[in-house]
């Protein structure tokens, strides 16, 4: 896919899990798209459609949820 | 007809009510009126039902559907010689319209009235409308009675003259849920007044005949007039559909069998190969043992202690009722113009 | 409680109609506690008319703000700044916090964005049932605590009729006959003597269609001094 406008991704990722194993990723010098913007959660369970609402009010092009 | 008050040891004189305190077996029909203005269509059906029933009910917006009223129907079929049964529904009515419908009905000739729920509109054609059912069925039996007794307004205010005399039904289903608390409930409008009660649909006569033996036992039969309610079946999926989809009908496997077996014939030809013919026959073959079956069971209820009539529904099928009423052993129906009345029965 | 829910988001764009700046305003009471109008569904309402209204090409300024209660002018009076510097206020109060805000500020130009469905309870989670009609003569003394004018399809008052079949209504399948429940509880409460008791008709002059009511207690009431 193309896009004339680099994409806009926000990752809600769990402190304990997600957000950890992307810490790990950045220690082994693991490469990830810089489109990819990592929000730090304490648990999944925080999200609720006001917190999807609110990243894609301020222009993310999609939201992923990782935990 | 024109009954003054209980002059003559009647409650009002009505036809209806005279063959029943003759203690005759009584035979009451349905007459629907149609879903338009035309007074033939009356008049074509009162020609139908004429001397082979003692009153006919002209139902009222029945399942909800918009037809002409009950009370100008019936004053058609005062004309042609017949009696009515208004029936009158709390469904579109409140107590205000109710009592000035009768006041009018009464002023026209009718005498007898039949007090009902009513079916929700939700099963009609104008399911949007607001329900009004600011009396109920019971409450209606006992202001019309009261109307008649008391000479009064539901309010308590007299009549500034000529009271509405209405020889008093109501209806019973006997079984609808919870069954055990039906004969309870038709207690309630005896106490509340009725002097007459049409049964839904019997099909199930054992099950009837429970519900009698209770209706019994609680000394029912003694204060009101029981007319149970039969109707020649059209065909095996109107049993069926009666006996799955309608509430407080039982129809039993036999019957349904038997209107299968009607139509054997045919019942190997594929549906499409049927002629107009076949179809014709079937349906002919259908409805004799729809007849059938209801004059039998009109036989069987006639053996029930309790059991003062029948009330036939024919379902925009008034031809039928000359046919099962006669195959029952019914006609002529009895002139009881000229009879005084009995001892009383209800007083 | 009062049960309400949402209209469409097309509905309440098109209520807010060509007003620029919107005040959302939720209640934490009633539509608080079924999901409907409370501060996290006015904050999500006004999310999407943000987005929804950028998206149609005339991004329109949507606030929101959420008192405690709608419905009592104590409350009110905290956001009448708000409400002042408001084109519109999309209210996702019942109907009375609609009223209310109306009735408050006379100025204002209040729309609502819920549907009032009635006085109810949640039967499960997701689900909540109608119990009350405020029908003003309270009769659950006699039904064993159920109420035939709330949950009888015809409010019968000498139950049940004859559509009633296998427990529930003939109008809806999902509707559980309210007099196969009276009947049941009373039975199981040794009390269906109170069955037989032909119930008169009901004095419908205490509910709605007395006109619209009013109660007053003399007792609480400011004297004209006082207030």
């Amino acid at each position: 896919m193309t896009n004339s406008t680099p994409l806009n991704l926000i990752a809600y990722c769990c402190e304990h899990c997600a957000y950890a194993a992307a810490d790990l990723a950045g220690g082994l010098r693991l490469q990830y798209p810089p489109e990819v913007k990592i929000v730090q959660i304490p648990c999944t369970g925080r999200i609720d459609v006001l917190a999807v609402l609110h990243a894609f009010e301020a222009g993310a092009d999609g939201v992923l949820t990782a935990g | 007809m024109a009954a003054q008050p209980s002059s003559n040891g009647y409650l009002v004189g009505s036809n209806l009510e005279r063959v029943l305190r003759a203690g005759h077996f009584a035979v009451t029909a349905e007459l629907g009126p149609p879903q338009s203005a035309d007074g033939d269509v009356i008049r074509k059906k009162a020609a139908l039902l004429k001397g082979c029933c003692d009153a006919v009910n002209i139902t009222d917006n029945q399942t909800a559907i918009v037809r002409m009223s009950s009370i100008g129907a019936g004053a058609i079929v005062v004309q042609e010689g017949l009696e009515p049964v208004i029936q009158m529904t709390c469904r579109d009515r409140n107590r205000l319209a109710i009592q000035s419908d009768l006041l009018g009905a009464y002023a026209l000739g009718m005498r007898n009235v039949l007090c009902l729920s009513g079916d929700h509109q939700s099963f009609g054609n104008h399911p949007s409308a607001k329900n009004v059912f600011d009396l109920d069925s019971i409450q209606l039996v006992q202001m019309v009675a009261a109307m008649r007794d008391a000479k009064v307004f539901q309010c308590g205010e007299p009549f500034k003259g000529q009271e509405p005399r209405f020889f008093v039904g109501a209806a019973a289903a006997p079984f609808a849920a919870p069954v055990e608390f039906r004969p309870y409930r038709l207690a309630k409008k005896v106490k509340a007044g009725a002097n007459f009660i049409q049964t839904q649909l019997i099909y199930d006569i054992p099950a009837f005949k429970a519900f009698m033996e209770k209706v019994r036992q609680m000394g029912l039969h003694e204060q009101v007039y029981i007319l149970a309610g039969v109707g020649p079946l059209k065909s095996p999926a109107m049993a069926r559909y009666m006996k799955d989809s309608v509430p407080g009908l039982w129809v039993p496997d036999e019957f349904i069998e038997r209107m299968e077996a009607a139509g054997a014939p045919w019942a190997d030809i594929p549906k499409d190969q049927l002629s107009k013919e076949d179809k014709k026959a079937r349906a002919d073959a259908w409805k004799q043992e729809g007849i059938c079956i209801c004059i039998e069971l009109i036989q069987q209820v006639r053996e029930i202690e309790g059991v003062a009539g029948v009330h036939i529904m024919a379902i925009e099928w008034e031809e039928a009722v000359r046919p099962i009423v006669e195959g029952a052993g019914l006609l002529p129906r009895p002139d009881v113009s000229a009879a005084p009345a009995q001892e009383a029965h209800h007083d | 409680m009062i049960v309400a829910e949402q209209k469409s988001l097309d509905e309440m764009k098109s209520l807010i109609g060509e007003a620029q700046k919107v005040l959302v305003v939720g209640c934490g009471t009633c539509v608080t506690v079924c999901f409907a109008g409370g501060a996290r569904e006015a904050a999500i309402v006004a999310a999407s008319l943000r987005m929804a209204t950028r998206l149609d090409g005339n991004a329109k300024a949507v606030t929101d703000v959420t008192v405690q209660r709608q419905c009592e002018w104590e409350y009110l009076d905290e956001i009448a700044e708000q409400v002042r510097a408001a084109d519109v206020v999309l209210s996702l109060g019942c109907g009375i916090g609609v009223q209310a805000i109306a009735e408050h500020f006379p100025q204002a130009w209040v729309v609502p964005g819920l549907n009032t469905g009635f006085l109810g309870l949640p039967t499960e989670q997701g689900i909540w049932a109608e119990r009350c009609a405020a029908c003003g003569d309270c009769l659950l003394g006699r039904t064993g605590g159920i109420c035939p004018i709330a949950r009888c399809s015809k409010s019968l008052l000498n139950g049940p009729c004859g559509g009633s079949e296998g427990g529930h209504c003939e109008v809806n399948p999902d509707i559980p006959c309210a007099w196969q429940l009276i009947y049941d509880r009373l039975n199981s409460l040794g009390k269906l003597d109170l069955l037989l008791e032909i119930q008169p008709p009901k004095n419908w002059k205490a509910a709605r269609d007395g006109g619209p009511r009013k109660i007053v207690r003399e007792d609480l009431r400011l004297r004209a001094e006082e207030e």
